[in-house]
């Protein structure tokens, strides 16, 4: 495989990890706003208040653990990629020049 | 062996077309982030970038000519939307560039340069990549014909404005300019993209944002294609006063005349409305991307290049 092939799949490879990266981040964005709204009203009637609260901050928690897991397994698997591509370039055979 | 090797190139063209798209569409964020897709600005010949050297020239053109003639590919391309479809595998396609070199001697270069980039980017790059081919070359050039499809039109007139006194070197040499389907009034497709974009971001709803906001990453270059300018630049591009001027469009009906014709134009770009002063020729029934490599249209091309 020739080094600029390689250079172009570890750009295909950063590029597909920005892009997972912030589909992650919209996608926590959207789902903390959407979720924010039944707890917003029933965080309003002072029986339920307390727990509402509680139930709040476990989802809260453990969907950001979820998010940050994804984040994490994205961005390690783009990384052994990269790895995986630096391998193959180090190898791989110097460029014909051109004419 | 020549069926593997024709397999290979084909897979190699339909890469690099790919990687042409993906930098019409996001080229400037590719560009900001270091990307290795993103594309550097330089001559190609046989898919490769050209080495702006005397040995290197030479060496690539056993015969070189003091006429020269640059193209510049149009938005989401790259130089291969200039080859003529061929029947059988041909190891240098068959362009205007070629067909230019073979009639009226001339030699041919054709630009790669990353559309998404905002246009005055791309015309600031294309007169210092000129300045480079004409310190490079190794006779006294006499004439420079430059032929833009597309996008690649506003790049052109974008060159010749930007061109800084050290990088005007080639701008005398300037002698004609042809725009083949180039949105000198803007493009329609884009005018609608911004619209949509503003009424979804408008829309107090998470989805219809989310989605104005995605249509919105759509690169510069794109967007300034909105008014066929520079959006930051307040005044319309200058038509080079040295040069002469010809626009070649395209309409979708055979007659140019007709309704559909007159509103789609080559389905991307319409004839620009003020074009008083200007050659303009109107091929009936060639669509946008058709342009870039049409018999008749070529037979414009060099009867305007002949002086005829």
């Amino acid at each position: 495989m020739e080094k600029a092939t390689i250079g172009k799949l570890r750009g295909l490879n950063a590029l597909v990890a920005d892009a997972l990266d912030a589909g992650v981040t919209r996608t926590e964005q959207i789902h903390r706003t959407i979720a924010q709204r039944p707890y917003a009203v029933l965080k309003r009637i002072s029986p339920v208040a307390a727990p509402v609260r509680t139930v709040e901050f476990v989802e809260t928690t453990i969907s950001g653990m979820v998010y940050w897991t994804i984040r994490l397994a994205t961005r390690a698997g783009g990384g052994a990629v990269a790895h995986v591509l630096k391998q193959l370039d180090a190898d791989a055979p110097l460029e014909k020049n051109h004419k | 062996m020549k069926a593997t090797a024709t397999r290979n190139d084909t897979a190699a063209t339909w890469s690099e077309r790919g990687v042409s798209i993906l930098n019409g569409m996001v080229g400037d964020y590719l560009q900001r982030r270091g990307n290795e897709l993103a594309i550097a600005m330089s001559f190609r010949h046989d898919g490769r970038p050209l080495e702006l050297s005397r040995s290197s020239l030479r060496a690539t053109y056993p015969r070189l000519s003091p006429k020269l003639c640059i193209l510049v590919h149009g938005f989401c391309c790259n130089e291969s939307v200039w080859a003529f479809p061929a029947t059988t595998f041909m190891p240098t396609p068959d362009t205007y560039g070629t067909r230019l070199q073979r009639d009226l001697d001339y030699t041919p270069f054709a630009v790669c340069y990353n559309t998404g980039l905002p246009i005055a980017e791309s015309g600031k790059r294309l007169a210092c990549l000129l300045r480079d081919l004409v310190a490079a070359y190794p006779m006294r050039i006499e004439e420079i014909t430059l032929i833009g499809h597309s996008m690649g039109g506003l790049v052109i007139r974008s060159a010749c404005d930007s061109a800084l006194p050290e990088t005007r070197t080639w701008l005398d040499q300037v002698k004609r300019a042809i725009y083949i389907g180039t949105p000198h009034d803007g493009a329609d497709l884009e005018r609608f993209a911004h619209l949509t974009t503003g009424t979804l971001r408008a829309v107090p709803s998470l989805v219809t944002r989310l989605v104005g906001d995605i249509l919105n990453l759509r690169s510069r270059g794109t967007k300034d294609l909105r008014r066929g300018q520079p959006l930051t630049d307040g005044g319309p591009l200058p038509w080079l006063a040295s040069a002469r001027h010809n626009l070649l469009m395209g309409t979708l009906t055979k007659d140019p005349g007709h309704p559909v014709g007159r509103l789609f134009g080559d389905a991307l770009v319409r004839v620009p409305a003020a074009t008083a002063g200007l050659d303009t020729v109107i091929f009936p029934g060639v669509h946008h991307l058709a342009l870039a490599h049409d018999a008749d249209v070529y037979d414009c091309i060099r009867q305007i290049c002949a002086g005829e």
